[in-house]
């Protein structure tokens, strides 16, 4: 065999070996019950989300005072009416946008920003002190006072509160990232690379990130999560999402007002938070079983 | 298991610290004779009690009258009446105003009060407060003899006494000593007054507590006591003031008889209370909300186009959606009260309330607008009612084709923009209480958020001041408001919100005046 | 040991440091003047901005800085503009609250999860141990401060039974005291426990599957004797450990549940200080904390 057989041949087994492994992955994924329930919620969520504008393109704004406090099923108001007369079904569904999106985008820009810090400092021990300690510092302060301060200093806004609850996880993940890569990093066929003289960037991203992937988007969910969870806290306090927008906990802090009249502006919005971060926790859990090599 | 002990350790030294720190309280707990003491609540936290200084209505309730006495005090009509003086001496144009004190009143530090303190007192409020300033013309007060004092300004004030007994920054008689002793802030730092009531205990965020003030002597006749003024008899040795500030820990202490009276509160709450004997409810005429038009910079700075926002705007809609009731609120297109006779009128009504969402289209297009550059309304997050009015009007002027933006910001950033950063809105909203002189309303002042500089209307309100009877002022008034309607527009009155004290029903001789008033009330027998 | 405790407490500087600087800049970049919330609404622009002048809110900023770390190096944390009292003071009387909610809620969680924990344990694959799964999960999805809006809801809106939200020190009696923290501790406990029954199943499982059990069992020791004389002794070293570490947890989840119940805790002096620009006491608070996390970590 002449060397280019040879190559091809190992190109094959490892395109078959790829595939195996992918087809493997997805096998047990659908067949881990967790995983497949988690997903299910998480997807309806979305799918309903998307879906609002379609089903009521009236939007979310719409008030008619004299109808206020309607009771669930009354009038057309399928969840009833909130203090002002809007639809508090209308609201849950274009609140699912702002809070999934706010969860999405903390989780996505964490995820990124986690790994790029995580790699660097595994990599580089110079940079690796300096990175850290900034970590330390930031996961010192409360994270829920950190993002009331980090707010209250932007200002109100989705964006700023995608921005400031990245600021608070961004450790977390840099954290997992770094501890995982430091194992990859010290594996031989880093070791083989880096005399064969590929570049640092060329190992930092096509070798070692690939292989810390796994932990790093199972805390990716956790975050994700957990944004929903914190994005809901902090309007609630009235420091998140500048009202009138309906995110979550913007409906449930116009409903700590009337909570002795309209037991719907709590429950309803109070049910789909906890699902959705019910579906993305158990999602979490599925995915570390599926991707965890020491289960079966 | 060493861990283990550790822990257990770590849980009973935590419970001991609680424990102890609780326990040292217990003398000066407010519940220890939970029968005799009076527990009401404000509707916010405040502990700053200069009322001289602090405006905020909290600070009044638990110092105006209580702890503090003034020259000047006001009955329910709004009309001076004499408090710590025996009266005055006014000349025929109102430039000459002599007080003659009352005698051997006395400080909570045991001092008597002299023409020295009045004179320290009054030229402080002089000096700190603007309206003040213009009112009186920077003239000051001096000492006559021992029990006179006396002002002598340039320019004439008819309504100087009228300032004096219910303007938001209140002439508060201290001592000369507290005076000087002020520190870097201006602020005082001991509260020492004349009243029926001294302060005991300030606890921050969690209570203050006044005793009785058993050196009182009372003025007036007993049982003659009116809005503010009048025999203060404080039957009730203890009064605590629980800083709550969460609605529903204020609803569940006054079911659980934890406190005994409130205002301020919710009006999705009034309901729990209305139909329940255990309670009495007092309403009365409030506020007045309003939309104050930024005058200094952006779209509003503009006449024409702040005509047009009026003409979309439908009061009805907004007061109910932040109500919930027509019994709290009527519909009232004064700028003074009703109840204030000499000064209220319809003039301009045909402007109120219009809902036009067509006329405003044709007055804004006259006036330029391009119905594409958005309305900027600042609101604070804080404030349900006005917030809930910002999101109706907000729906009505894009019903006009006017695209509406609301900036919601907690209650410091609020301020912060709204008196630092004119460039950023065009408007905003908040309440004002009654004001004996068109003058003292804050929002035709020059110096206040919305800055109202049009120079008719500063010239009419100068002229106000300046009249030397109440007809003649209430003349120059009327023709004001309807310019204000109809030209002007400097600020769009809403209405007038009623607001409501909530009270156990073994508490009597509760007084109810823009705050609740306390220092008659008993414990049934 | 020395050695060790003397890098760590090196190692702490360079990082408050850097939490002084951000929280300073934090604080002091938020729009916001104490000066006008000490004034009330109705105060003129001249009058709030004579105030700023006189309280030295108008130095630059790095002045500012260093003038307040000067004070932290002595010892000083400042003084609250509001608060007219000593800072330590303030600090000490806002930490009683959160600490007797804390404890509670710990106790609360412990009696909750460990017996459920054990439960599954002992019914490992069969329908009990799955309902218990589901708990801790539903547990650990559920916002605090959600749950405690849904308690509020039942037990103070519909049944009446608990006070809506409140705090009564010990002073005033037990009885009541619990009373009043119940909801919130439940609240706040919920979380941790869904973790304490997932550590306490599987360190059960472990100790059940280890030979000294298999032993015990073949001894024919009584299935009760097995479970509360030689496995749950053994299992416990790891579940107090677990409700040790939830005690730090739950001290910080406890400043959004202060809020919901109005308990006049840390949580809430920060909110309040926050919504007010007291700086001072935003800035000791968050060193305060900062400090305990990072030698505790």
């Amino acid at each position: 065999m002449t060397n280019e057989q040879i190559r091809q041949e190992r190109e094959v087994i490892k395109r078959r070996l790829q595939k195996e492994h992918r087809q493997l992955t997805v096998r047990k994924f659908l067949r881990n019950k967790l995983a497949m329930i988690g997903s299910i919620i998480t997807l309806s969520m979305i799918t309903l989300a998307l879906l609002a504008p379609v089903l009521f393109p009236e939007g979310p704004l719409v008030t008619s005072v004299f109808e206020r406090l309607t009771r669930p099923g009354v009038n057309g108001y399928l969840l009833g009416a909130d203090n002002l007369g809007r639809s508090v079904l209308v609201r849950l569904l274009y609140g699912a946008r702002i809070s999934l999106g706010i969860g999405a985008g903390v989780g996505l820009l964490s995820m990124l920003f986690g790994m790029v810090l995580g790699l660097y400092a595994c990599y580089y021990p110079k940079l690796d002190n300096v990175i850290m300690r900034v970590c330390d510092a930031l996961s010192a302060i409360p994270s829920t006072l950190l993002a009331i301060a980090m707010v209250a200093m932007l200002g109100g806004g989705i964006g700023n509160l995608i921005l400031s609850l990245t600021v608070v996880s961004v450790p977390r993940v840099a954290r997992v990232a770094r501890s995982s890569a430091l194992v990859v990093k010290e594996q031989t066929y880093i070791e083989a690379m880096r005399s064969l003289g590929a570049s640092d960037s060329r190992i930092i991203w096509l070798h070692i990130a690939p292989n810390i992937l796994s932990p790093v988007v199972v805390q990716a969910s956790y975050i994700f999560a957990n944004a929903i969870i914190t994005e809901a806290a902090l309007s609630f306090l009235g420091v998140g999402v500048p009202q009138p927008e309906p995110s979550w906990g913007n409906i449930l802090y116009d409903g700590k007002a009337v909570i002795h009249k309209a037991w719907w502006m709590i429950v309803y919005p109070g049910i789909a938070t906890a699902l959705t971060v019910l579906g993305l926790n158990i999602f979490g859990d599925g995915l570390r079983d599926v991707l965890d090599p020491h289960t079966n | 298991m060493k861990r283990c002990i550790a822990i257990v350790l770590a849980l009973i030294m935590a419970f001991s610290l609680c424990a102890c720190g609780g326990s040292s309280e217990k003398n000066d707990t407010p519940a220890a004779e939970a029968s005799r003491v009076l527990h009401l609540v404000p509707a916010n936290v405040t502990t700053n009690l200069d009322i001289m200084s602090n405006t905020s209505d909290e600070a009044s309730l638990v110092a105006s009258g209580s702890i503090f006495e003034q020259l000047v005090s006001a009955d329910a009509d709004y009309k001076p009446v004499p408090e710590l003086c025996t009266g005055w001496d006014v000349n025929d144009d109102s430039t000459e105003y002599v007080y003659h004190l009352r005698e051997g009143v006395k400080f909570h530090n045991g001092e008597t009060m002299t023409a020295e303190d009045v004179v320290a007192s009054m030229n402080r409020w002089i000096d700190g407060v603007e309206t003040a300033a213009n009112f009186t013309g920077g003239a000051h007060f001096e000492k006559v003899d021992d029990a006179t004092v006396r002002i002598v300004m340039e320019q004439p004030c008819a309504y100087l006494n009228n300032l004096m007994a219910s303007y938001a920054n209140r002439p508060i008689i201290v001592p000369k000593s507290c005076i000087d002793s002020i520190g870097d802030t201006g602020l005082l730092t001991e509260f020492i007054g004349t009243g029926p009531y001294k302060l005991a205990e300030i606890k921050e965020d969690q209570y203050i507590r006044l005793e009785k003030n058993p050196d009182y002597v009372p003025y007036g006749t007993p049982g003659d006591f009116s809005g503010w003024a009048g025999y203060k008899s404080a039957p009730i040795e203890t009064v605590v003031f629980d800083l709550v500030g969460d609605e529903s820990t204020i609803i569940s202490g006054l079911q659980t008889g934890l406190y005994n009276a409130c205002s301020g509160i919710g009006y999705d709450s009034f309901e729990l209370f209305a139909d329940n004997d255990d309670f009495d409810v007092t309403t009365s005429d409030a506020e007045m909300p309003m939309m104050i038009f930024n005058k200094k910079a952006g779209l509003a700075s503009d006449a024409a186009f702040r005509r047009g926002i009026n003409a979309a705007l439908n009061s009805d809609e907004m007061l109910y959606g932040a109500y919930g009731s027509r019994d709290f609120y009527t519909l009232c297109s004064s700028y003074m009260f009703p109840s204030q006779e000499l000064w209220y009128t319809e003039a301009g009504s045909e402007f109120y309330n219009q809902a036009d969402a067509a006329k405003a289209k044709e007055l804004l297009t006259e006036a330029g607008y391009d119905f594409t550059e958005p309305f900027k309304l600042l609101v604070a997050s804080d404030s349900a009612d006005f917030y809930n009015m910002a999101v109706v009007v907000k729906a009505q002027l894009e019903a006009a084709g006017i695209p509406c933006e609301l900036m919601t910001y907690d209650w410091s950033t609020f301020v912060e923009i709204r008196n630092n950063e004119p460039e950023k809105y065009n408007a905003f909203i908040t309440s004002f209480s009654p004001k004996t002189v068109p003058s003292m309303n804050l929002y035709l002042s020059t110096g206040w958020a919305g800055w109202c500089t049009d120079e008719r209307i500063q010239n009419d309100l100068t002229a106000i001041n300046l009249s030397t009877n109440s007809e003649e002022g209430a003349a120059i008034w009327e023709t004001l408001q309807e310019y204000m309607w109809s030209e002007n527009v400097p600020v769009v009155n809403f209405g007038i919100q009623k607001s409501f004290m909530i009270n156990t029903a073994d508490v009597e001789n509760l007084g109810y005046m823009e705050r609740i008033v306390y220092v008659n009330a008993s414990f049934a027998e | 040991m020395k050695k060790y405790i003397i890098k760590r407490l090196l190692t702490l500087i360079p990082v408050l440091i850097l939490v002084s600087l951000v929280i300073f800049m934090l604080v002091h970049l938020t729009p916001g003047d104490p000066a006008a919330m000490l004034l009330g609404d109705q105060a003129k622009d001249a009058e709030i901005a004579a105030l700023r002048e006189k309280m030295g809110f108008n130095d630059p900023l790095p002045v500012q800085y260093f003038r307040w770390l000067g004070g932290v190096l002595r010892g000083d944390l400042g003084e609250s503009v509001f608060i007219n009292d000593s800072m330590s003071h303030i600090l000490l009387e806002h930490m009683g609250p959160p600490l007797a909610l804390t404890c509670f809620a710990l106790v609360l969680a412990a009696l909750f999860a460990v017996p459920l924990g054990i439960l599954a344990a002992k019914s490992r694959g069969r329908l009990p141990d799955s309902i218990v799964s589901v708990t801790s999960m539903v547990g650990i999805s559920m916002p605090s401060f959600l749950l405690g809006l849904l308690l509020i809801l039942l037990f103070a809106v519909k049944l009446k039974w608990l006070p809506a939200s409140g705090y009564v020190p010990i002073s005033q009696g037990w009885g009541k005291h619990l009373k009043y923290l119940t909801m919130p501790a439940i609240a706040l406990g919920f979380i941790e426990s869904g973790l304490m029954i997932r550590m306490t199943r599987s360190a059960m499982l472990e100790v059940l599957d280890s030979d000294y059990i298999r032993a015990a069992r073949a001894k024919g020791v009584s299935l009760f004797t097995l479970f509360t004389k030689h496995a749950l002794r053994n299992a416990l070293i790891p579940i107090v450990t677990v409700i040790g570490q939830s005690f730090m947890v739950l001290l910080a989840g406890a400043t959004v549940v202060e809020t919901v119940f109005n308990i006049p805790g840390l949580g809430q002096l920060t909110v309040n200080s926050v919504l007010r620009r007291d700086y001072e006491v935003i800035q000791a608070i968050v060193l305060l904390i900062s400090v305990t996390m990072c030698s505790s970590a």
